[in-house]
């Protein structure tokens, strides 16, 4: 088929194309717009909740727009010296324990989608079994403890290394996403197993690895559970930890709950947008590159 | 090249910051000086620090020994699933152990025995000794018969009454102006005041009308005639089902004439949901009684949107200008009987894990003597409230030789201040010692006098709650298959029979609650009944 | 029209007598290798001369390997206190140790209520994935259809945040809208009604995730190759029938993949959410396996032996629902996990 008459089908397809094209996008933008109107209200909810008297809201007197709107909860958490130290520390963590993710879990993902792997299949079992059976949190810990990780913020970086689950997930990418000719053409000039890897199969893998850096550095990003567990330092919180800890501080016993109740409403809703909204600020950076490098359809 | 050797540069400049960083944060944050004692407490970050809490200062002075307070938020200490491998510490305060780990850490020899170090602790041994007050020591001993935590006892004879009635004598009166009061209530306007007596047939009508009229004041969509939190150890159902003539509480498990009994058995009780069931068909109880926290509870009570509620206090439900708004009623009369009925809660006064000792301790007699302390009175009720220097008591005794609480903290109101400055923890306030030697606080006070007031009296004749029982590890393992479950059951068949558009006939009852959990039933009462037995043989052989 | 799933499985017939080689080689490693050598020693040539030529793939696999190795293997004698009557501070392995058998699978087996819980715990699983399976790929596909670039960036935002609201928030807000008085209750209270929990779960669960999820269907999307989508314009092919014929085959191995480990996650509900929104009226349905364990060993006094061997028999059933996935699958799709 050579152009011009590729150009006359075209035409001639186009009437009836475009109108139940224009059905399809007619449906598809109700189903979308119907989805984001459901996801929406209870996100305004979280926003006014937070801008608004927490009485009307624990009363439930917060509907459609804030009520009485007070910035207190921004103010008490933005004062704290250890809501910035803790932003610096998670930080930290999510970039230096990301990277130390991508660099396990970007390999054993291309090496496990090469059928000449050797051991493939023991491998591969031995790393299904984990997804299924662990000892628990007492060895863990334990291991750590010996490992001296125990009350060591190193934990923080190193903990979770390797989710076999992504590891799975880069398999599975990798087995379909790379042209089979580039692999041959690099055999032909003779590259090794590691110029393969670095020179051909790494620059059209961008959007596997945004992916996975995305996955983990909000397992990082979120992660507050290990700061408390492995007993660490309170100036080497996370800042998820020490939004928890101001949470749980105001849970008062007896006579004084409900001060602390209107504190802790607060807390809870303005402490979602604090955590959350850098995150929703970097996502369209990572996703630009979901398109890229992948030349699938330049080698037809 | 170039771009590789200073990407590896970086990497390796960066890799070295977060290391060095890391590896600062691995240094204790403990004091570096010597201290005789270090002792983990579990505190939130709002808490004052222990060390510079008035009353440590002058246990350190009065005893010549230098404790050093390092600290676990809640949050920390519940995540930490081996507290005792912390390094250095050589007692945690507010442990809270369950009874179980108690015994394995003691008998694995990871806590101290402390009944072996008695003659280092002349306060709490005489506390032991004491003929007339053997359930202590039966509540704190462990399966193997040691002591392995320092006790919390706090005996304000509360904790046993928690739900008591209050009515919202605004709404009555809005009511008799009105000239609307149900016809089968003849009520004055000076009748409405604390101790009021209605028959439960009359209390319906009212919260009918309640339910049916407009009341100014209230948003009629928010109104509710009734508020309770199901299942809460505070403020629950139970008191409504007791007037009916069963001795309920949230366990549903009481002590009837010496025999452990459950009350879903009794007939009355299967009377009183279904009564319930017609009010909350008829709008009386909201279906939030069932679904709310206390917290939410709480907060709803507070611009006065109940007509009536249960709870052991009205000051923490209403805000204080609609305080005065609510009346104290006495429990319901039954209409048939004319007799009214308190429930009474299995809710223990003496709370075993309050403190434990390491075995790692270097010298266990110092610091158990440094604790024994603790329960002498006057330290115990400044351990409570804050210290004399710092205002919670008055410097010096009333008339009777009594140490008063002081309300009188400047900005700060009682409640903060306790919250702040008190570390609680270990203490021995008996009965006794309310008697004699301290002034409860005020609130605590109020909550007393309306009990022996109203409530107390009513108490059903031959009941007693179930006290802290000692199970053998057999009879752990039947609790363990069977109470969960049975729990559950009940309070699903209870909560729906109540909720359900028709009222719940007694083949179901009879079929779907007592006989699908026959056994289970059997299997809790049987185990519970050998426990307290022995129990009982050997509190009388100690006395 | 060629999709990309026929063109690497033309560059698979070609490349068929290695591929047949390498399977081989990786078969004889795991099976018992002294049978394999006799009856084909080639064989066992092929996969040294490989090993020689390419094992230095090996190198990539090796620090995940080792790193699982020593944090998820050196613990797993946990799974020992399945048969323990253990207590925090006892030790696993030592001198302390009580051995109880099978005393704790007894002691879960044996609860009255457990049929109910199992039942509990199938359903509520079983609905969530039928639900939430496919929302994020029908998602994934509609997004990616649309034209405008920014209409399809902000609505990805917008449908993945969500996913960062806590669950306690999350639950706070259920009540506030479906409990008692809630704005879209109606007058009754979903959360005490038995048969009222599953949706709402569910409901909220797919709220909370679906956008998520659809991160990496997205992903794959955005690599196909443009110039099918041409091809097949060229053929007739409306945008619809275009997500059948060249978007649904380009991600058709990750949704496959994800399919399986999800039928092999099947049993395993986590119990905050559940033990958040458990009221005393919706019991009958909400109290599953994980919750009761839960209330049961951590609440309670009884358990780790109880809790693990729970987990235990868990892992079994999950592990069982893999296999049959995975073999499923090879059968219907010939795509295996391994």
């Amino acid at each position: 088929m050579d152009k011009q008459e590729l150009k006359a089908l075209k035409k001639k397809n186009k009437i009836k194309e475009s109108r139940t094209d224009y059905v399809y996008y007619a449906i598809c933008g109700i189903i979308l717009f119907l989805l984001a109107v459901v996801i929406i209200y209870p996100l305004y909810y979280i926003v006014i909740a937070s801008v608004s008297d927490p009485d009307a809201v624990l009363t439930g007197g917060v509907w459609l727009y804030p009520v009485k709107v007070t910035f207190s909860g921004y103010a008490n958490l933005f004062t704290r010296n250890d809501v910035w130290r803790g932003y610096f520390n998670t930080l930290v963590y999510t970039v230096t324990g990301t990277a130390f993710n991508i660099v396990l879990t970007i390999p054993a993902g291309w090496a496990l989608s090469r059928d000449y792997l050797p051991f493939r299949k023991l491998i591969m079992t031995l790393l299904i079994i984990t997804m299924f059976f662990g000892g628990g949190l007492v060895p863990y810990v334990v291991l750590c403890q010996a490992l001296g990780l125990y009350q060591n913020p190193l934990i923080l970086i190193i903990g979770g290394g390797v989710s076999v689950y992504n590891v799975f997930m880069c398999k599975s990418f990798f087995q379909t996403n790379v042209p089979k000719e580039v692999l041959e053409a690099g055999q032909i000039d003779g590259a090794g197993e590691i110029r393969t890897f670095f020179d051909l199969v790494l620059p059209v893998a961008k959007s596997i690895i945004s992916v996975m850096v995305l996955f983990y550095a909000v397992g990082h990003w979120n992660n507050y559970i290990d700061a408390f567990i492995f007993d660490i330092n309170r100036n080497f919180y996370p800042l998820q930890a020490v939004l928890k800890e101001l949470l749980e501080a105001t849970s008062g016993e007896g006579d004084v709950v409900l001060e602390q109740m209107r504190m802790a409403t607060q807390i809870k809703f303005t402490s979602i947008i604090v955590a959350t909204v850098p995150i929703l600020v970097v996502y369209p950076m990572i996703e630009k590159h979901f398109g890229q490098g992948v030349l699938v359809g330049s080698f037809k | 090249m170039k771009k590789i050797i200073i990407a590896v540069v970086a990497v390796v400049l960066w890799l070295a910051a977060v290391i060095g960083y890391t590896v600062a944060g691995t240094a204790s944050d403990g004091d570096d000086g010597e201290h005789d004692f270090i002792v983990l407490t579990v505190k939130e970050e709002t808490v004052k620090d222990y060390n510079t809490m008035p009353v440590f200062t002058e246990l350190a002075r009065m005893t010549g020994k230098d404790v050093y307070w390092t600290y676990n938020t809640s949050n920390q200490y519940s995540n930490n699933i081996d507290p005792i491998s912390i390094k250095g510490i050589d007692a945690i305060y507010h442990a809270g152990f369950s009874n179980l780990k108690l015994y394995n850490y003691g008998r694995r020899g990871k806590i101290v025995a402390i009944d072996e170090y008695l003659d280092s602790m002349p306060n709490f041994k005489r506390i032991l000794e004491n003929p007339l007050r053997q359930d202590i020591r039966q509540a704190l001993e462990s399966p193997d018969g040691h002591i392995y935590s320092l006790p919390r006892i706090e005996e304000m004879g509360l904790k046993a009454y928690p739900n008591i009635l209050f009515l919202n004598k605004e709404w009555v009166k809005q009511l008799i102006d009105k000239d609307d009061l149900p016809a089968s209530v003849n009520l004055q306007e000076e009748d409405l005041k604390d101790g009021l007596k209605l028959k439960r047939s009359e209390f319906k009508a009212i919260l009918q009308k309640f339910c049916d009229t407009d009341i100014s004041g209230v948003d009629s969509k928010n109104k509710v005639p009734l508020a309770f939190v199901s299942g809460n150890w505070q403020g629950n159902e139970s008191d409504l089902i007791a007037s009916f003539g069963v001795p309920e509480n949230r366990e549903h498990k009481t002590v009837e004439n010496g025999k452990i009994t459950f009350t879903i058995e009794n007939e009355n009780w299967f009377n009183a949901i279904a009564e319930m069931n017609d009010w909350y068909n008829r709008g009386l109880i909201r279906s939030s009684a069932f679904s709310q926290t206390q917290d939410e509870f709480l907060a709803k009570g507070q611009d006065g949107r109940y007509g009536a509620f249960y709870w052991w206090e009205k000051e923490t439900v209403v805000a204080k200008d609609k305080q005065n708004d609510y009346i104290v009623l006495q429990p319901l009369v039954d209409d048939v009987t004319g007799k009214q009925y308190a429930g009474v809660s299995n809710e223990q006064e003496i709370e075993k894990s309050e403190c434990v000792i390491l075995s790692s301790c270097k010298d266990i007699k110092g610091l158990l003597g440094y604790f024994d302390k603790f329960f002498e009175p006057e330290i115990s009720a400044q351990l409570n409230y804050g210290l004399i220097a710092s205002g919670a008591f008055k410097s010096q005794k009333d008339e009777n030789g009594k140490l008063v609480p002081n309300d009188d903290h400047g900005n700060q109101s009682t409640d903060d201040f306790r919250m702040k400055n008190a570390p609680y923890g270990v203490v021995y306030l008996t009965a006794e010692e309310w008697e004699n030697n301290i002034e409860m606080e005020p609130r605590a006070k109020l909550r007393l006098e309306r009990l022996e007031k109203w409530v107390k009296a009513h108490t059903f004749e031959n009941v007693k709650p179930i006290p802290n029982l000692n199970y053998t590890k057999e009879q752990l393992d039947v609790l363990n298959m069977y109470e969960s479950s049975l729990g559950n059951n009940i309070s699903a068949w209870m909560t729906n029979s109540i909720t359900a558009p028709t009222k719940p006939s007694k083949s179901d009852w009879l079929n779907n609650l007592l006989k699908t959990n026959r056994k289970s039933i059997d299997e809790v009462k049987r185990v519970n009944q050998e426990a307290y037995d022995s129990y009982l043989s050997k509190i009388s052989a100690g006395s | 029209m060629k999709s990309l799933n026929g063109a690497s499985a033309e560059a698979v017939e070609n490349d068929l007598l290695i591929e047949q080689a390498y399977e081989a080689m990786s078969e004889g490693s795991t099976g018992d290798g002294e049978v394999v050598n006799k009856k084909a020693p080639d064989k066992w040539e092929k996969w040294k001369n490989n090993f020689k030529r390419r094992g230095w793939i090996l190198l990539f696999i090796i620090p995940a390997l080792l790193y699982v190795l020593l944090f998820c293997y050196v613990p797993m004698y946990g799974i020992l206190v399945a048969f323990q009557d253990y207590g925090v501070g006892d030790p696993i392995l030592g001198a302390g140790t009580v051995w109880v058998g099978f005393d704790n699978f007894t002691a879960f087996f044996s609860n009255p209520n457990f049929g109910d819980y199992f039942v509990n715990t199938f359903l509520l699983c079983f609905l969530g994935f039928i639900v939430g399976f496919p929302l994020p790929v029908i998602v994934a596909l509609l997004l990616n259809s649309l034209r405008s670039k920014k209409v399809k960036k902000g609505l990805q935002i917008l449908y993945y945040a969500p996913h960062f609201i806590s669950l306690v928030v999350m639950v706070g807000m259920l009540k506030l809208f479906f409990g008692a008085d809630g704005l879209f209750a109606g007058g009754s209270d979903f959360f005490i009604k038995p048969e009222a929990f599953r949706p709402l779960f569910i409901f909220s669960g797919n709220w909370q995730d679906f956008g998520w999820s659809a991160i990496i269907y997205l992903a794959a999307l955005s690599g196909v190759d443009p110039a099918l989508h041409e091809a097949a314009k060229v053929d007739g092919a409306s945008r619809f029938r275009r997500i059948f014929s060249v978007d649904l085959p380009a991600i058709a191995p990750t949704v496959i993949m994800l399919m399986i480990l999800s039928i092999g996650n099947l049993m395993s509900c986590g119990y905050e959410k559940v033990l958040l929104m458990q009221t005393p009226g919706n019991l009958p349905t909400s109290e599953i396996l994980s919750s009761y364990v839960y209330n049961f060993g951590l609440k309670g006094d009884a358990g780790y032996g109880v809790g693990t061997a729970a987990g235990l028999f868990n892992s079994v059933i999950n592990v069982a629902l893999l296999v049959i996935a995975n073999f499923t699958s090879k059968k219907l799709a010939n795509q295996s996990m391994w």
